[in-house]
Parts: structure tokens; sequence; C-alpha cells
């Protein structure tokens, strides 16, 4: 258990810059997800953080400690690679005691850390077995235990459920982070898959071209994206493009026939904008209600969990999710009036 | 009932026959026949009448000093040979696979392989030019003020001839294992507190072995068994047993000798062979944890 900061990395490949100056702190015991599309940089900051990578610039801190420039083998830190990394030529004991024999643990205590980190990650009496006789899910897990018992100050995981399917996916999202809690290593997860960095983490950390685009709980990031990029990133919010325009100290973003009431936040009357909008923060209402707007619903999607309704507001595209009860009669085609509360509208300058 | 299912065309023996009928004409039925005449009395082709069986050729093979002295000294230098290729090749094998970009890699294995171009004889030749006194090597030595003295007609000589011609054949049988090793698997081990050194012998030895075993196979067997080599560099006291049995077919047309003498050859080299991979094995288990 550590406190981690990296301070103003910065790193160029080939003449391009990977990393723009990045900075953030992970308080101990926490779970912080670095998100954003491949090519942002998030995996050669966890290289860094790591030791396999030396930043051209900036420096990474362990509880106060500069390691920049110490040997990853010296760092004590726990990386779960995204293709597991696990040795064909050990079998799984092997494998989870391999960082304990390189600490010259006595044989007796690697045999029992060994077991408990089995049974940690739910796969007790897999000791003798062959890496090539495990599932993914089990070589993900048995990963898991071999970078958790050396018992290392910062754990890292470097997309490590890419290459498991959905369901297997989203246990192992569970049980990663319940281990986490129990054994409170602080922990970087690195990922591209915003679903995943929503259910697991205490803080993300949003990445595009090499700079932090926002910080927060997933919560607020999901909630109140801070940029065009964040919003279309994160769940793609539906963009929708008009002006500023103030009614009797109520404040509107206002395109043709669509009249939307947002929260003011800077800007002056007539300034162009774009709001974000989830899909799912439309509800459907009469048009006498107020703040109704016509949306035209070209196209009817089922997804299970909802519907997902594809159609205009005004002259401007959006999709709209909405639950079974209350879309299930609707045809494609059909005009209808929708509204969206002011706190959930977010816009920035165009 | 009766169900109709064709078969499809699919005739595994006939696609298999020509390479068995190559692997019956000119491997089995050649070593029959070796075994064969190391237990007759006379020379087969000699156009003598048919010669009978005996065991003469085996007794004396038995009781012969020079034999065993030379069996001896081959099994010695192919092991110094093996042992040279090794030490050379995995640095090579190295920097091929893992240092050199993926893109430039067929160029190294180009200059690797290049000596195959020539023949085995001008590879030979061009060295002894080379280590010759008053040759390249020790006028270039005594430029920078060592004076030294050749090595052509020694057995040393013959050691770096071998070491040269087979060591393209190692680096390609290591580069192929040691390309399959994912870096991924190098870091993990780093992270997990190895040091290069440790790295090597957990992780990067175990996986290579596959390639050092095919290496070895194809450095130390024909090594052991070479002639040209020790006749034309290692000068009067350079004949290995391969020598030997060339002079029973080439100069003394005693061919029942010489079969017996390559017979036991085949035979040595395989127990050798058989017991480097059962070493192989038990190495790599005690190191996968499957031993305990």
């Amino acid at each position: 258990m550590a406190e981690l900061a990296v301070k103003n990395l910065k790193k160029t490949f080939d003449g391009e810059e990977v990393l723009k100056g990045v900075s953030f702190t992970v308080e101990s015991g926490k779970f912080l997800s670095l998100l954003g599309p491949s090519g942002c940089g998030k995996s050669t900051i966890l290289r860094i953080i790591c030791g396999l990578e030396t930043p051209d610039s900036g420096e990474v801190l362990v509880d106060g400690v500069d390691v920049t420039k110490v040997r990853p083998e010296k760092r004590n830190i726990g990386l779960v690679f995204q293709n597991y990394a696990l040795f064909p030529s050990m079998n799984v004991a092997k494998n989870v005691g391999y960082g304990l024999k390189m600490q010259k643990v006595p044989e007796k205590e690697i045999h029992e850390r060994v077991q408990e980190a089995l049974e940690l990650v739910k796969l007790p009496g897999y000791g003798s077995r062959r890496i090539n006789q495990l599932s993914g899910g089990e070589q993900q897990r048995i990963a898991l235990a071999r970078a958790l018992v050396t018992r290392p100050n910062i754990l890292l995981l470097d997309e490590p459920l890419s290459a498991l399917d959905r369901k297997v996916r989203a246990e192992m999202q569970y049980e990663i982070r319940n281990i986490q809690r129990k054994i409170g290593t602080t922990t970087v997860f690195v990922t591209h898959d915003q679903e995943e960095a929503l259910t697991m983490s205490d803080q993300i950390i949003l990445m595009n071209k090499g700079c932090i685009e926002q910080v927060g709980d997933p919560y607020s990031i999901y909630s109140r994206p801070a940029s065009e990029f964040a919003s279309d990133f994160l769940g793609k919010a539906n963009l929708i493009s008009g002006t500023l325009c103030c009614d009797q100290g109520n404040w509107y973003l206002v395109d043709g026939e669509i009249r939307i009431a947002i929260n003011h936040c800077g800007g002056q009357e007539g300034d162009p904008v774009k709001a974000a909008v989830r899909g799912e923060y439309f509800e459907f209402c009469s048009p006498e209600n107020q703040g109704a707007n016509p949306f035209h619903l070209q196209k009817k999607i089922f997804t299970g969990l909802s519907w997902k309704l594809i159609g205009t507001l005004g002259k401007q595209p959006v999709d709209i999710s909405a639950l079974g009860i209350s879309a299930d009669h609707l045809e494609e085609g059909a005009n209808v009036y929708v509204r969206i509360r002011p706190e959930n509208v977010v816009y920035y300058n165009r | 009932m009766k169900t109709h299912t064709k078969k499809p065309f699919n005739p595994v023996a006939l696609w298999t026959s020509p390479s068995i009928v190559m692997l019956l004409c000119l491997t089995i039925v050649p070593l029959l026949m070796l075994l064969v005449f190391s237990f007759m009395d006379r020379n087969i082709f000699a156009g003598q009448p048919w010669p009978g069986w005996t065991l003469d050729n085996i007794i004396r093979m038995v009781g012969s000093d020079t034999f065993w002295r030379l069996l001896g000294k081959s099994l010695l230098t192919a092991a110094e040979v093996t042992l040279l290729c090794i030490v050379a090749a995995y640095p090579a094998a190295w920097a091929i696979a893992k240092v050199v970009k993926p893109q430039n890699r067929s160029i190294f294995m180009m200059v690797v392989i290049l000596p195959f171009f020539t023949s085995q004889l001008l590879l030979i030749y061009a060295m002894m030019n080379l280590i010759q006194s008053g040759g390249l090597l020790l006028t270039m030595l005594e430029a920078i003020g060592i004076q030294g003295e050749t090595w052509l007609y020694t057995n040393k000589a013959t050691i770096l001839v071998l070491t040269y011609e087979y060591l393209p054949y190692m680096i390609l049988c290591l580069y192929s294992s040691l390309e399959g090793i994912e870096d991924n698997l190098i870091y993990a081990s780093l992270i997990l507190g190895a040091s290069k050194g440790k790295t090597f012998t957990n992780i990067v030895f175990p996986m290579s072995l596959p390639g050092l075993l095919s290496g070895i196979l194809l450095v130390f067997v024909p090594v052991a068994g070479s002639f040209m080599e020790p006749g034309l560099v290692g000068g009067a006291n350079g004949a290995m047993v391969g020598s030997m049995i060339d002079t029973q077919y080439s100069g003394s047309l005693n061919m029942g000798y010489g079969a017996a003498l390559s017979c036991t050859l085949l035979i040595v080299l395989s127990v050798i062979m058989g017991l480097t991979r059962l070493a192989a094995a038990r190495a790599e288990k005690t190191i996968g944890g499957d031993m305990e």
C-alpha cells in the first residue's frame, strides 16, 4: 500500500509526442482507471510506472520517493499483462511463487503464500497444473495471483480483461475489485472500455492524445463530461448545437424549433455552443409541458435492457435510450415530445 | 439400415509415398546394409565370390586401441565445437531475434546463411589461408606487436574450422526458439524481481531448449564424424574417427571393418543424443516445478 504520484511525464517516440506532461496522484489503497482510446498514451504511463520505459522528463513518486531511475526489478510493483504473460515452461505454483523465489523467501513460506494467493483468486489446488491447461479466465486469475503474492506497493493492470468473453469479463471485473478492496493495494487499471472503468474505479482519468481530458469519480465523469471528447467517448452522449439565449433570467440553448433549458455556467447570449445530453436523460411528455421539444422517431432498435430510439430533435440527429415500458407503444415514424432537465445538460463553447 | 456416406478421396498413403520410398531407399536400406556388411568377411563389391559371415570385424574393432582413442578424441572435439558454437550463437541469435527490428531481420539472417552459398571445401581453404604462417591473421597480429605461431596443422585448427562451418546451424536453431519468446515474459520476470541473469536461466533458457537441442544435434553429430577438416587442417596428429573410417573405404578397401566402425559410431552418437535429450527434459521439469 502506497501513494503513487506521477509528475509532468513527457515521452516522445520517433518524433511523435505520446505523453505531453501528464500528472496525477492516486491515494493509498484507491483504484484508479486510465481510460482512453488506443494510442492515447495510457499504456506508456503504465510502462513508465513499472520501469520498462524511461520518461523524457518528469518523475514517478511512490510514497514521496522518486523511483524514476530505479530498475524494474527493484520497484516491487505488480503488473498484470493484457495477454497474462504466464511462463509456459512452469506450472501454476512456480509461476505464482516466482516473485517470492526471486526475493529469496524460504521454500516453506513460498508454498504457504502461493496457496493463500491461489485461494484469494478462488483457484485452490491448481498449483500443479500446466499453464496451457487453463482457460482464459483461469489464466487471468493466476496472473493476478502472481502479481499480488509479493505484496506489491502498487498493482498495475494493463487491459487485463480484453481477451475474455463478456460473461467471464463481468465476473472478473467484480472479482478484481473485490480482491483489491480486501487487500487494499493501490491500483492503476488501464482500459479502453468505458463500462469497465465506470464499474470498477474509485477515480477515472480520461485521456486523449497524450493529455488528461478529465479526472473524476465515475458518476461525475459520466454525468458531467468536461469536454466534447469526454461526452462522446464515455457513453456516446448526443451533441446538440445551438446558441445561448436568456429569457426572464432563465437560460436556454436555442436552435430553430428546439429550446432546451440549461443551467448557466459561463458564456453570453448569442454564443454558439454545443450541449451534451445522454440518451437516457430524455423524458417523454405532452406538447403543453414546459420544456417540451419535438422528436421525430425514425428507427427503433431493441437492445435488451432498453430501446434505442434513433431520430431527430428539431433538425439534429439524436439517439434516445428508453426503458421498455415507456417506448413499447411507439411506432417508427411517430412524432412525440421529449424534455430534458437542465441539470442533465452540459454545454461547451463551439 | 444402411447409411451411404461417401468417403472423401484423401489417400494419405499416396501423398506420402514419395517421401517414404526415398526414406527407405536412401536412409533405412543403406543403414541396414552397413549393419550387414559389418558381419561379412570380404568386400561385396570387389568381384570376389560371395562373402561369408564372420565376427572378425567386431573382434578386431573391440581390440583396436586406435579406434577407441580416435572415437574419444572425436567426441571430445565435437563437444568442444558444440560448446563454442553455443557460446557464440546465443548472443547472435538473441540480437537477431530481439534487438534487431523485425523489418531488418531478414538482412541479418542472410548474413548468417551466406557461407552456405559457398562450397564447404572453399570455406576450409579460405580459413587455412587466413591462419597460415604469413597469412592475414598473423601478419595483422605482428603489425600490432604480437608474435604468434600458426595454428594450422594442429587440432586447434580443426576445432576452429569446424566451429566456423557449423556456427550458422546453431544460430538458426537458437533463433527459431528465441524469436518465439514473447517480450512480455521477459518484462514479467524483471518486474517480479528477477535480475537479467536470473531471467535468462529461468525463462529464456528453458524456452530455448528445443532450438538448443536441435542445434546440438545438427552440430555435434556431423562434427563427431567429420574427416575432411581434420585431414586438411589437422596435420599429422589430426586424425579423428571419421578419418579412420574413411581410410577403410578409400584406402585399404576394407569395407566390412569400415562398416563395423561406422555402426559403432552411429550407436554411440545415438546414445549420447538420447542422454542429452533426457537431461534437457529433466532440467525443464525441474525449472517448471513438475519434479518435487
